[in-house]
């Protein structure tokens, strides 16, 4: 008995031992989702054309490589693969060398990323997402240390006055999205919502959704949401429970894909596709899957292109270098793309929604002659 | 070792003190791997080799290293706590509603949360000695029990400065300066939290390796019926040992919670296996095959020199993974198979 | 009468080590023969060999008036030996089913799926449980196998077993595990096997059973029968065979010590479920003989006395004060050490030098304000190789290089040294060459010359002879005979041992 329970010990640690090594190794094995240029899938990588420029660049463009830092808070999920994909091709177009930080959602990792970025001796930093109270401080030091620094949705305007600060416009993107739902639902009626507050681009969503509740009498009848690595699975066991308490809402809204998905996922699971519906904001091609799938309840979502957004970024970056950037803060207006849209003009991917929507492309936003622009 | 004759016939065991590849490689092969990548990074990548990045590196690798130093305790008494990377997040709110919500000074909030690991530690103790739960799965509810409990007081939700409370007041207080310099501040050109990570390896390591008690814990982990009949009190050795991992991983948290200056609900959530890791890796450094601080911290040291390197090489991010999977894969064929020793704590890891 | 197996000078060597000396017996059908024998005599080897689990024997096995190569328990099983080892875990299957278990070794070999319904295995279980008479609800075929009592999971190994028809069946410590009713129950199938005409082979310390059930009385020394008697049963001439001669001189005493002042007073102490109380006294200035067959109760007193596991019932006084350790460490606090029985599990910490397990219970000695100090650690590790002759280099050499006799100097030294108030040691000498021993025995009794109470279990009579001044006797946890070696005899020690009640 002693023996065959020393064994089954030894036994023990021998396995999670290899669990271990198991978990940390099919970690790296599963995330391979390709954020990277090169070994990006086709279908999430799209390839911009670029433009030649008509002017010859102002420095430090005239001396290649540039080199910067993007320290991202998160490179998962198809919108910041589209982002960095479109950042990245901005990036070479422009001869700018860049090291890429991914914190994986973990924000004191950003912020140790952040430290290093600054360390490293690089010319300019891009910062993607993050939490302002983690990344301002930060970006005070950069600052000082004479780095310009380009923030892409994170609230730090008043904290960090000098760095410039770009966003897509979340209040015109909320509007959108809910002035379709209010078309589509009318007022008084009962509600669901899925957000997670503390992030700089859904808190602006938020307060949009509450004008929207307290104009039309919509009664919220829950309001679920958590920020995780694996946000749609782990918000779609979230509203699956709160949709077995309460079956009678008619819409749901969820103002960011990863949030949609999981939302509409959970909606289906419960068979309720025919009676509630889903509204979300951003676009992706697995979003525009899931959107046009048959009976699907997600009818509508406000978008930008987030490979436009992505290289917009960039060329901010570009112009803050050049000492072109006058503004400190920069909105990327958004479009609505509705399920009916989708359908009747029989787009299956972005490439098809970019052509149908050429609003969508920011080539000209943020651009300068002497930058090669790039245009999806 | 090797067997030579004497005159008399009789075999005898000779010490062979000069090169033996595989006891050398099993001794020095996990530092010389170590210095071999630090060399290549250094000499490829300017920008590794700047001071700056070195600190930032060592920084980074704090958390996870102290965390791994209180984690390694209770490998030495035989068990493993699974709760560390959860006790660190609850540390991060903990912090945050003590300075945010009721608006108090940092040094509470730093009261705060060292108790609350000591008490997590307790409880720990409390299921392993007292109520004879095996460690593995008496941490694993711990963990799930403090990831979820931490969120009840605050609803959920991340915790900063102008946070809506319940009652729809605005929360009064803010991260503090003085707390904020936990993470922020620097010994001359020496981050903190390299100098508390730093100070807390040679004071585990004096602990562990130089001190009666430690004595008395590797004993434990290795025949705890050896120990208890030369007369060592093993559950409250084994009950020290948790509530001190409790505690380091509350000094984790409290580093954490500095560095990201708010409380991040997600925070700690990706500690547990990198600090598993890192004390696994530990076992292997200088052939020792045991858990021990000295091994842990450089464990920590050699991956973030590693993660870093790979990092600034521009490998897509979840290459780091991959090079912390193959770190263990490589300690682990230094401890099972190449070593001579037979692992240790092993077979005392109570499943 | 044809015999059903015939065993013709078997040997069996492990190495140098010859463990079976020559085995001739002959076994017969309808008889119960008990084989009796002290630790290390040869009993499990004899088993192993028969049962097919060693090959490699040396002399003849027949059966049948032919003689068979027995090397694999097919073989052993083929030819109609079955065995019922003394582990009842190592038999069942944890995680199956009661039915599973009775036809576990169909499953293996595949004539019955695995994955087949439960359902389809109960007419085959009913089948294997009928050959016992089993009659167990189906619920209970269906439950899992660890909800079952420890006696009827010793049934079902029976059953299966018998479900072979085997011509000699052998029974290693049966009862060990079972209550007496239960072994009562046990006894009504070995009666009623026998009258079926089957050979059975019983291994058992309990002299009691033996006596009830055999019809032959084997004793076992060293590898050869040294005695074989019919019922019934000379015990006493029994046990004389079981634990050899007397020596001429055993020991070269000084003289006998007889202490006087009373150290360590028991009071109405129970060692056994069955057992009766008793009061004992122990004396300091002399060393107190604990002798008893496995399983007697001398372990219990060990383990009580030192903390490690309360008494039944009863407590104890120390120097005339109330003594009631909860844990070894309150009896250490008092100066009442153990030496256990098992020296691997209970004492060497792996990678340990002599050093670090010589000074282990008394760190404090050995460090200052709790920081350890190297110097004098390897002071009291030379001290001890040197006051106990331990063969070794140096100090730091690792405990685990040395031969049992020296780790065992090491583990005892660690002890005696601090000059005890008691000194408990039990089993000291399993495992230990005749010169430690005698080394051993020496310091021992040294010790107790110098004032300390020393008790010393045994179930080897001649070890106890040889380091005792005085001896208690112990059977089924009851005090059978104390007295001072000069007022006793091996001869009153054996009879008085041997009272089966």
């Amino acid at each position: 008995m002693m023996t065959t329970l020393k064994a089954s010990r030894r036994k023990g640690i021998l396995f999670l031992a290899i669990l271990l090594a198991f978990a940390l190794f099919s970690a790296g094995c599963s995330q391979d989702t390709g954020s990277d240029t090169t070994a990006a899938p086709a279908t999430t990588a799209d390839v911009g054309t670029t433009a030649a420029p008509t002017a010859t660049a102002p420095a430090p463009f005239d001396n290649l490589p540039v080199k910067i830092a993007v320290v991202q808070n998160s490179g998962a999920g198809d919108y910041f693969q589209q982002w960095t994909n479109g950042a990245k091709q901005q990036a070479d177009a422009l001869g700018i060398e860049y090291i890429w930080y991914d914190a994986q959602a973990d924000n004191a990792k950003q912020a140790t990323d952040m430290e290093t970025a600054i360390g490293s001796g690089v010319q300019g930093i891009v910062v993607d997402h993050g939490q302002t109270d983690t990344m301002c401080p930060l970006i005070n030091d950069a600052l000082d240390a004479g780095i310009p620094v380009v923030i892409y949705d994170i609230a730090i305007l008043e904290c960090a006055p000098a760095a410039v600060q770009t966003q897509q416009s979340d209040a015109s993107l909320a509007d959108l999205s809910l002035g379709q739902m209010l078309e589509d639902i009318g007022k008084d009626q009962p509600v669901g919502y899925v957000n997670v507050l503390g992030i700089a681009p859904l808190d602006r969503r938020h307060v949009v959704w509450e004008e929207y509740v307290a104009a039309n009498n919509w009664t919220q009848e829950f309001f679920v949401g958590e920020f995780t690595n694996a946000v749609a699975t782990d918000n779609a066991q979230l509203v699956d429970a709160a949709l077995k308490a309460n079956p009678d809402i008619r819409a749901i809204f969820a103002p960011y894909d990863e949030l949609t998905k999981g939302t509409v996922s959970a909606i289906n699971d419960n068979g309720l596709a025919d009676k509630i519906w889903a509204y979300g904001i951003d676009i992706s091609n697995a979003d525009i899957e899931v959107m046009t799938a048959e009976g699907s309840p997600w009818k509508a979502t406000a978008t930008t292109d987030p490979n436009a957004i992505g290289a917009a970024v960039m060329r901010t970056m570009a112009l803050e270098l050049a000492g072109q950037q006058v503004d400190r803060s920069v909105d990327f207006p958004g479009v609505l793309v509705t399920q009916q849209f989708l359908l009747d003009n029989n787009i299956s991917n972005m490439v098809e929604l970019r052509a149908a929507m050429p609003e969508l492309n920011l080539a000209d936003v943020q651009s300068a002659d002497w930058i090669p622009a790039i245009q999806f | 070792m090797s067997k030579t004759t004497t005159a008399k016939g009789e075999p005898m065991l000779v010490a062979k003190r000069s090169l033996d590849l595989r006891d050398l490689v099993v001794k020095y092969g996990f530092i010389a791997v170590t210095v071999l990548f630090f060399v290549y990074f250094a000499a490829t990548i300017p920008a590794f080799r700047q001071s700056s990045t070195m600190f930032s590196m060592l920084k980074f690798t704090s958390v996870v290293a102290i965390a791994g130093l209180g984690l390694t305790m209770t490998m030495v008494v035989g068990g493993l706590d699974l709760s560390v990377g959860a006790t660190a997040g609850m540390a991060v709110t903990v912090s945050a509603m003590t300075m945010v919500i009721y608006a108090q000074q940092g040094w509470v909030a730093f009261l705060a949360v060292i108790l609350a690991g000591a008490l997590i530690g307790a409880f720990n103790a409390l299921l392993i000695v007292s109520f004879k739960i095996p460690d593995l799965l008496a941490t694993l509810a711990t963990m799930f029990l403090i990831q979820g409990l931490k969120l009840v007081p605050v609803d959920g939700q991340s915790v900063s400065s102008g946070l809506i409370l319940r009652d729809g007041s605005v929360a009064p207080g803010k991260f503090t300066h003085g707390f904020l310099q936990i993470n922020r501040g620097s010994l001359g050109p020496v981050p903190y939290p390299v100098v508390i990570f730093l100070v807390l390896a040679v004071v585990t390591w004096f602990f562990l390796s130089r001190t009666k008690w430690g004595r008395v814990m590797y004993a434990i982990g290795s025949n705890p019926e050896a120990a208890r009949l030369a007369g060592a009190r093993v559950g409250r050795y084994r009950a020290v040992a948790y509530m001190m991992s409790g505690v380091y991983a509350a000094v984790a948290g409290l580093i954490l919670a500095s560095r990201i200056g708010q409380g991040d609900i997600s925070a700690g959530n990706s500690l547990l296996l990198d600090a598993v890791a890192v004390s696994l890796v530990g076992t292997s450094v200088l052939g020792v095959n045991k858990p021990n601080a000295f091994g842990t911290a450089l464990g920590a040291i050699l991956i973030g020199v590693l993660l870093t390197g790979t990092t600034m090489m521009n490998f897509p991010y979840y290459w780091q993974d991959v090079v912390k999977g193959l770190v263990l894969f490589v300690a682990l064929i230094f401890s099972f198979t190449l070593s001579r020793k037979k692992q240790r704590f092993v077979a005392a890891v109570p499943l | 009468m044809q015999t059903a197996v015939e065993m013709r000078d078997i040997t069996m060597s492990f190495g140098a080590n010859e463990v079976l000396k020559g085995i001739n017996l002959e076994l017969e059908p309808g008889k119960v023969t008990a084989i009796l024998g002290a630790n290390g005599a040869g009993k499990s080897t004899l088993i192993k060999v028969l049962s097919g689990v060693y090959n490699g024997y040396g002399g003849t096995v027949i059966i049948d008036g032919a003689a068979v190569d027995i090397d694999h328990p097919t073989t052993a099983r083929a030819h109609g030996i079955e065995a019922v080892h003394q582990k009842i875990a190592d038999g069942i299957v944890p995680g199956l089913s009661v039915a599973e278990n009775f036809l576990f070794e169909a499953i293996v070999n595949n004539e019955v799926s695995r994955a087949a319904s439960l359902r389809s295995l109960m007419p085959r279980a009913r089948e294997v449980a009928s050959v016992l008479d089993l009659d167990w609800p189906d619920d209970l075929l269906r439950s899992d196998i660890y909800g079952l009592p420890i006696a009827d999971q010793q049934m079902l190994l029976l059953a299966r077993a018998l479900v072979h028809e085997p011509r000699l069946l052998i029974l290693d410590e049966p009862t060990s595990a079972l209550s007496e009713t239960e072994a009562a129950r046990l006894f009504g199938v070995i009666r009623r096997l026998r009258n079926d005409g089957v050979a059975i082979l019983y291994i058992s310390h309990r002299l009691g059973e033996i006596e009830d059930i055999a019809d032959r009385l084997l004793v076992l020394r060293d590898g050869i029968f040294v005695s074989d008697q019919g019922s019934p049963f000379d015990w006493a001439q029994a046990l004389h065979a079981m634990l050899g001669a007397a020596e001429d001189d055993p020991h070269e005493r000084t003289g006998e010590l007889h202490g006087t002042e009373t150290v360590l007073s028991l009071k109405g102490v129970q060692l056994l479920p069955k057992s009766a109380p008793f009061d004992l006294d122990f004396r300091a200035g002399e060393v107190t003989g604990v002798f008893g067959l496995l399983g007697s109760g001398g372990t219990e007193l060990a383990h009580g006395i030192f903390g490690e596991e309360r008494f039944r019932a009863g407590e104890m006084e120390l120097k005339g004060e109330r003594f009631d350790p909860k844990a070894p460490a309150d009896a250490i606090a008092r100066d009442v050490y153990m030496v256990p029985e098992d020296r691997v599990a209970g004492t060497i910490i792996k990678d340990w030098s002599i050093a670090m397990i010589s000074t282990f219970p008394f760190l404090k000695d050995v460090s200052r304000l709790s920081v350890m100090n190297p110097m004098a650690e390897a002071k009291v590790g030379r001290s001890v190789i040197e006051e106990f002759g331990v063969v070794a280099q140096g100090a730091a050499d690792p405990v685990i290089s040395l031969s049992g006799g020296n780790q065992q100097k090491v583990v005892v030294g660690r002890w005696l040294r601090k000059q005890p108030t008691v000194m408990v040691l039990n089993e000291p000498f399993q495992g230990v060459d005749v010169g430690a021993r005698h080394d051993l025995a020496e310091k021992t009794r040294d010790v107790a010359v110098a004032g300390s109470t020393v008790i010393v279990m045994s179930t080897d009579l001649e070890e106890i002879m040889q380091v005792s001044d005085r001896v208690i006797v112990l059977a089924d946890g009851n005090l059978r005979h104390d007295a001072y070696l000069s007022e006793t005899s091996r001869e009153e020690i054996l009879e008085r041992l041997s009272e089966v009640e």
